[in-house]
């Protein structure tokens, strides 16, 4: 979308008013209503599709590979695929590249949920594919990949725990599966104009946006990776501390409410 | 100069181009030395070099050295310079980050990294002031080895490569600043970088402002104390490259 300088005057004017006022009426909190459809994919483990209002679509597939996990560190790998741009675009290696670091093992995920036996683990493979985006889509993707891990089934284990000292494969049952619970975080973003922080920007107000913040949500707590992220080549300007911790108490009042629903689905 | 430019008036058909006298005395590699340890982990020496590649408009080297760590980098600035195209009003960044001799990153983080750097000079360079161009810029990392070779398990291994790189992000910023600064590009501000525990800060106006911010490790809690050690080091590093542009000018 590019708007003419008169229209990105006006649009950054309302946007840093106090109370500001954004296009669509939406409360700085507030974000755009979105449809999420689990498990429609019968080729993998678990699967969503999420559309936002914008037209903005992803779609994420999650698949599964018995790994021995004293050779595999990494149990869960992303890699993201956006309709239109390179693979090695900048983009979409950035978003990978962070999407990595919110998942992984240790500080995101917890991997232990992973394990099968004293040898062997699952690996998660989350296969993220962004049909159309406007705006900066890692936020839609990580409700994506949230809500198609939440929608995993996989194999249910029936050989023994203990492998390490009879060398047998994990073997599984024909039919049951178990859900997979791994409680993945959710990633945030929030568009700083002058003063005021508002969540999911949508696409003309991150043309006009000064800068942005990405925050991960796990847990119940804030954690790490959090990033400055520039949402346009145009406008970028500097901003005030205090404004980084108004973007913190912002996701912590208003993502136990974002976790809420997603849940509930 | 027989090429004809037929999108320019040109002057009077005897009109020689102009010629500058020789302009282009070495300019001497400066070099400054932090000597002044804060603490065990910030105990670090940090010697910047501006303006020794030749063929482009601006250049810097930076190395940092502290007790177990050593790291050099170093950054080249073209520019600015026509773009293809159709009018721009504002002039573009581009950056690139690319691994020495050492393949220790990958490309996804790097780019990540690039990515994240453009989003601060982005708001750092005066663009304004130069439409229809592009300013590229290449950080080579030379150098970055733990000089104390413990041997260490695979898991300690990789989490270090994550909190590394976020130590090299402030020496990335410095560098590129010199070298903007070197190649006589209108900045805002110098900007600089601190980090603390996995989590670097870049400021500009003495510190009043934030240009990025970029955190790997742990969660919010530390963020204050984090911000305040970020501060200290982005006021020593802003400092040591005032100190050397402004030996370079005598």
């Amino acid at each position: 979308m590019s708007l003419s300088v008169a229209e990105k005057s006006y649009l950054y004017d309302s946007l840093a008013s106090t109370p500001s006022i954004r296009p669509d009426g939406r409360l700085p909190h507030q974000f755009r209503p979105i449809e999420i459809f689990t498990d429609f994919l019968p080729s993998s483990n678990g699967s969503s599709r999420i559309i936002a209002s914008d037209g903005s679509e992803c779609i994420v597939s999650i698949k599964s590979k018995v790994v021995d996990h004293h050779v595999e560190n990494e149990l869960l790998q992303v890699d993201v695929d956006i309709a239109g741009q390179r693979d090695d675009a900048l983009v979409v290696e950035t978003i990978t590249s962070l999407l990595n670091k919110v998942l992984k093992s240790g500080s995101g995920v917890d991997s232990s949920m992973l394990q099968l036996t004293k040898k062997y683990s699952f690996k998660i493979f989350v296969d993220v594919l962004v049909i159309s985006s406007h705006s900066h889509p890692v936020s839609l993707i990580s409700f994506a990949i949230y809500s198609a891990l939440n929608s995993t089934y996989l194999p249910k284990l029936i050989s023994a725990f203990d492998d390490l000292e009879v060398e047998e494969l994990p073997t599984f049952h024909d039919y049951d599966m178990v859900k997979l619970d791994i409680n993945p975080p959710l990633v945030f973003i929030l568009a700083v104009v002058g003063n005021n922080m508002l969540l999911d920007p949508a696409a003309n107000e991150s043309e006009v946006a000064n800068n942005g913040l990405i925050i991960s949500w796990s847990n119940g707590k804030i954690t790490s990776p959090i990033r400055s992220v520039a949402l346009n080549d145009s406008n970028v300007k500097s901003f005030k501390p205090h404004l980084l911790k108004q973007g913190l108490a912002m996701v912590e009042k208003y993502a136990p409410d974002v976790v809420r629903s997603l849940e509930n689905l | 100069m027989n090429v004809q430019d037929r999108r320019r008036l040109l002057g009077p058909g005897a009109a020689k181009p102009m010629a500058f006298s020789n302009t282009t005395t070495h300019v001497p590699e400066k070099k400054s030395t932090d000597l002044t340890p804060k603490g065990n982990e910030s105990e670090q020496e940090l010697s910047l070099h501006t303006g020794f590649i030749e063929n482009c408009n601006g250049s810097a080297l930076v190395e940092a050295r502290s007790l177990g760590h050593q790291t050099s980098l170093i950054s080249a600035v073209y520019g600015p310079r026509s773009i293809r195209g159709s009018f721009t009003s504002q002039g573009t960044i581009s950056i690139q980050l690319k691994n020495g001799l050492l393949e220790k990153y990958n490309t996804n983080e790097l780019k990540e990294v690039s990515s994240f750097l453009m989003g601060i000079f982005n708001s750092v360079v005066n663009l304004s002031r130069y439409p229809k161009s592009g300013i590229d810029i290449f950080v080579y990392l030379t150098y970055d080895k733990d000089l104390t070779n413990n041997p260490q398990d695979d898991d300690s291994q990789s989490k270090m490569t994550s909190s590394q790189i976020s130590s090299l992000i402030p020496h990335c910023i410095t560098s590129i600043t010199l070298a903007l600064a070197d190649a006589g590009i209108e900045l805002v501000d110098m900007a600089g970088a601190g980090e603390a525990n996995g989590t670097v800060v870049s400021f500009i106006k003495n510190g009043e402002e934030i240009v990025g911010f970029w955190k790997d490790d742990g969660d919010d809690e530390d963020l204050l104390e984090c911000l305040d050690r970020c501060k200290e080091q982005y006021n020593r590093y802003r400092d040591l490259m005032i100190s050397c542009l402004m030996n370079q000018e005598t």
